[in-house]
C-alpha cells in the first residue's frame, strides 16, 4: 500500500480545529453580542428615565435629571469617545419643551469663550439634540465649525427591546418559569395583534394536543432550526393561521412549545400567594406547581384553612430546601391527612358553595340597614333548624 | 456529594474497549480504598458478563429504572469481585435500557440521569458511566450528568475519525445545553494497540497531535489475549495476571483519576477547549 493513500493524521486534525474554531468563534459572538445588548439596554434605560423625568419636572435644572444625564454621557463617551461634529448638522430637538434660551445662551456663550467645551452634547444618530441645546446656540453664535459630541441611538420601539432583552442569554438563565412565561406571552402579544395573553399557552396546548392524537409530533430539535424549515414543518400540520405564527414566534424566541407547554406556562396558573412565594421569596417553580395541587376543593376544605395549608408548604419547603420529588412527597403526605379526616360520601356542590360564601362573608365591611340583618338573622335561623332536622 | 467524581467513558465507535476499561479502572480505584460504582448504560449490557450477573435483571433493577420517570432513589447496586476487593459495585444495564427510549422523546429526558444524582445522591466516591457506542441520547445524558470524559480509541482510521465526531459532538452539546462547568476531558486512551505497522505509527503519531491541543493522551495499552481470558474467568486483568504488563498504563489512568478526585474542586475542571 502506498502511504500517501493512508489516513493522514495532520489532515484529519485540521478538521478537528475547524470545528473547534467554528464553536470558539459561535461563543465569542454570544459573548459581544450579550455585551452590546447590555450597553444598549443600560443606554435606553437611561434615555427613559431621563425623558421621564423631563416630562415629570417643570424644572430642567432638577438635580437628579442632571445627574442622569451626565451618567448617559459618561456612559457614551466610555463605549465610543467624543467626537467633533459640525454645527451646521445638528438641528434642535421638537419636543423640547424650553423654548426660550436668550439669556442662558449669553451666559454659555462666555463660558464657551473662556473655558472652552466642557462636556460634549448628546446627538441621536441623525444630528438631532437629546441634549445641549444651549452650548449649541451658543456655538453656533460664537460662529464654530464644530462641536464635541457622542451620539445615542433613537430608543427603540418597546417591542424590540423587550424581544432583545429576552434574546439575551444573561436575561434568559436569570429567569424563573414564572417570569419567562410572562415575557414569552408579552413578546407574543406584541407580535399578534388582538391576540388576549391568556389565549397563548391555551393555543400551544391545543395544537399539541391535536398533534398527539394524530400521532404527530415536531421533533425535538425543532427550536434550534433554521426559520425556514421551521416554517415547513408547521405548514405541513393542520393549524390556522394565529397558531402558526404564535409557533413561529416562541421558536424564533428558540423555545421549544412543548417544553414551553410543559415546564413554563403552567406557572401561570399558580395561586396569587404561590407566584408572590416564587417572585419574593425565591420558592423554586417547580415546588410551587405541586404545591398549586393542595386546592381547597380537593381537599374538602375552605379557602382560607387552604391558603394556610399551601403557606405551611412553601415554608417547609424553603427551610427544609425541599427538591421537588420531595416536595411531591410531603403534599402527599399532607392530602392523605385531610382525606382521611373527611368521610368519603361525595360532597354536595350547592353546600359547598353556600359554605364558602358564608365564610367569605364579612359583617365588618358592610353598611346594612337594622331591618336587613334581621331578614338575614331569621334565614340563617331558619336554615339552622333545617340543618339540625337533618343531623337527628 | 461536593466531591463525587462522576467519568463518563464514552467513544464515537464500537468495540474500542470501554467495559473492559470501565471495569478495570473500577477495580483499581477501588483497590485504593475509594467507593466505586459503575453504572451500565449500554443496552447490550456487557458488564453482566464481564462480572458474571444475572444477565436477565428486572428492569426495575436496572439503570433503564432512572430513565422511566418514576425513579424514586432506588440504586440496585450489585457487589461485585467481593473476594478481590471491598466497594466495587455495579448498576446493571441490559435490554430493558431499549423501552425507556420514548422518554427521551421528550425534552428534558436527557437531564434524568443528573436530576436523579441531585435528587438522590449516592455515596460513592466515584461513579463511572459505561456509555453505549452511539452518540445519541444515553451518551447526552451522561455528558449532563459527568464531571470528567474519558475517550478509549484505537489506532485505526475508524475510531479516530469516531473521535473527531465525539468532539464536535461535545462542543455542540455543551453550547446548546450551556452546560457550566461542561465535563473536563480526562484525556484519551489509546487501546488494543497491535503490533502492525499501521497501529504502530498511529499510536506514535496521534499522541503529540491531541496533546497539542491540550487533551492528555495516556500510555497506549496493547492488545493482549490475556484481556480476553480475564472476560472468561469474569475477573479484573490484575487478579487473572498480577505482573500484567498492560496493568501499567491502566495504573496510569487510575492514578489520574485519583489525582482528580484529590486535587481538584468541582467546577475548578480545566476546560479542554484551547483559549
Amino acid at each position: 500500500m502506498a502511504k500517501r493513500d493512508r489516513l493522514d493524521v495532520d489532515s484529519f486534525f485540521s478538521e478537528v480545529d475547524q470545528t473547534q474554531e467554528v464553536y470558539n468563534l459561535r461563543e465569542q459572538i454570544q459573548l459581544l453580542e450579550q455585551q452590546l445588548n447590555q450597553q444598549i439596554s443600560h443606554e435606553q434605560t437611561l434615555m427613559a428615565e431621563i425623558e421621564q423625568l423631563r416630562s415629570d419636572s417643570q424644572n430642567l435644572d432638577h438635580p437628579q435629571l442632571q445627574s442622569q444625564i451626565s451618567q448617559l454621557r459618561e456612559h457614551l463617551k466610555q463605549n465610543q469617545g467624543t467626537i467633533q461634529y459640525s454645527v451646521q448638522e445638528i438641528y434642535p430637538n421638537p419636543n423640547q419643551p424650553r423654548k426660550t434660551f436668550t439669556e442662558e445662551v449669553e451666559a454659555m456663550s462666555l463660558s464657551l469663550q473662556q473655558e472652552g467645551q466642557l462636556d460634549p452634547i448628546i446627538l441621536f444618530e441623525d444630528g438631532m439634540l437629546f441634549d445641549g441645546e444651549c452650548r449649541w446656540r451658543a456655538a453656533t453664535h460664537l460662529g464654530w465649525d464644530a462641536i464635541e459630541a457622542v451620539f445615542t441611538t433613537k430608543p427603540a420601539d418597546s417591542r424590540i427591546l423587550r424581544r432583545k432583552a429576552y434574546l439575551t442569554n444573561l436575561h434568559r438563565r436569570g429567569l424563573n418559569a414564572l417570569d419567562k412565561a410572562e415575557t414569552i406571552v408579552a413578546i407574543a402579544c406584541d407580535e399578534v395583534p388582538e391576540l388576549p395573553p391568556e389565549e397563548v399557552p391555551r393555543i400551544i396546548n391545543r395544537v399539541l394536543t391535536r398533534l398527539k392524537r394524530k400521532k404527530q409530533s415536531l421533533g425535538e430539535r425543532l427550536h434550534l432550526q433554521p426559520h425556514e424549515q421551521q416554517k415547513a414543518v408547521l405548514e405541513q400540520l393542520e393549524i390556522d393561521s394565529t397558531e402558526l405564527e404564535v409557533f413561529l414566534i416562541l421558536l424564533g424566541l428558540q423555545e421549544h412549545p412543548a417544553s414551553l407547554n410543559r415546564n413554563i406556562f403552567p406557572a401561570l396558573n399558580l395561586a396569587s400567594d404561590l407566584k408572590a412565594a416564587v417572585r419574593g421569596q425565591g420558592l423554586g417553580c417547580a415546588q410551587a406547581l405541586i404545591l398549586n395541587r393542595l386546592s381547597a376543593s380537593d381537599l374538602g376544605i375552605s379557602e382560607r384553612q387552604c391558603l394556610k395549608l399551601r403557606n405551611k408548604g412553601i415554608k417547609t419547603v424553603l427551610s427544609q430546601n425541599l427538591s421537588a420529588t420531595q416536595t411531591q412527597q410531603w403534599v402527599t403526605q399532607e392530602k392523605a391527612k385531610y382525606l382521611q379526616n373527611s368521610s368519603s360520601t361525595p360532597r354536595d356542590k350547592r353546600v359547598d358553595r353556600f359554605l364558602s360564601s358564608v365564610q367569605r362573608f364579612n359583617l365588618a365591611e358592610i353598611e346594612a340597614s337594622a331591618e336587613q340583618l334581621q331578614e338575614l338573622q331569621q334565614t340563617l335561623e331558619n336554615t339552622l333548624e333545617q340543618v339540625k332536622h337533618l343531623l337527628k | 456529594m461536593p466531591n463525587q467524581m462522576r467519568l463518563a467513558i464514552m467513544t464515537g465507535a464500537g468495540g474500542v474497549g470501554k467495559t473492559t476499561l470501565a471495569v478495570n479502572l473500577g477495580y483499581e480505584v477501588a483497590r485504593q480504598g475509594r467507593k466505586v460504582a459503575i453504572f451500565d448504560l449500554d443496552p447490550q449490557g456487557s458488564i453482566n458478563v464481564a462480572c458474571r450477573l444475572n444477565k436477565t435483571p428486572a428492569p426495575k433493577a436496572t439503570t433503564a429504572w432512572l430513565y422511566s420517570g418514576f425513579f424514586d432513589g432506588t440504586y440496585t447496586l450489585t457487589p461485585v469481585w467481593e473476594q478481590h476487593v471491598k466497594n466495587l459495585e455495579v448498576f446493571q444495564g441490559g435490554s430493558a435500557l431499549f423501552k425507556v427510549m420514548p422518554s427521551f422523546s421528550q425534552t428534558g429526558g436527557s437531564k434524568l440521569l443528573k436530576e436523579a444524582l441531585s435528587d438522590y445522591p449516592v455515596p460513592h466516591d466515584l461513579i463511572i458511566f459505561d456509555c453505549p457506542a452511539t452518540l445519541e441520547q444515553i451518551p447526552k445524558s451522561a455528558l449532563i450528568a459527568a464531571t470528567h470524559l474519558l475517550v478509549p480509541l484505537m489506532p485505526d482510521a475508524k475510531a479516530i475519525d469516531g473521535t473527531r465526531v465525539l468532539l464536535d459532538w461535545y462542543a455542540a452539546n455543551v453550547q446548546e445545553l450551556q452546560l457550566s462547568p461542561p465535563p473536563a476531558f480526562l484525556g484519551f486512551a489509546i487501546n488494543n494497540v497491535e503490533d502492525g505497522a499501521e497501529h504502530q505509527r498511529l499510536s506514535k503519531e496521534l499522541p503529540p497531535r491531541y496533546e497539542a491541543r491540550g487533551y492528555r493522551v495516556f500510555p497506549p495499552i496493547k492488545h493482549y489475549t490475556a484481556f480476553t481470558n480475564a472476560w472468561s474467568e469474569a475477573v479484573p486483568l490484575r487478579v487473572h495476571r498480577a505482573t500484567h504488563p498492560a496493568l501499567e498504563p491502566i495504573e496510569v489512568i487510575a492514578q489520574a483519576i485519583l489525582q482528580e478526585m484529590k486535587g481538584s474542586k468541582r467546577g475548578k475542571a480545566r476546560s479542554a477547549r484551547r483559549g
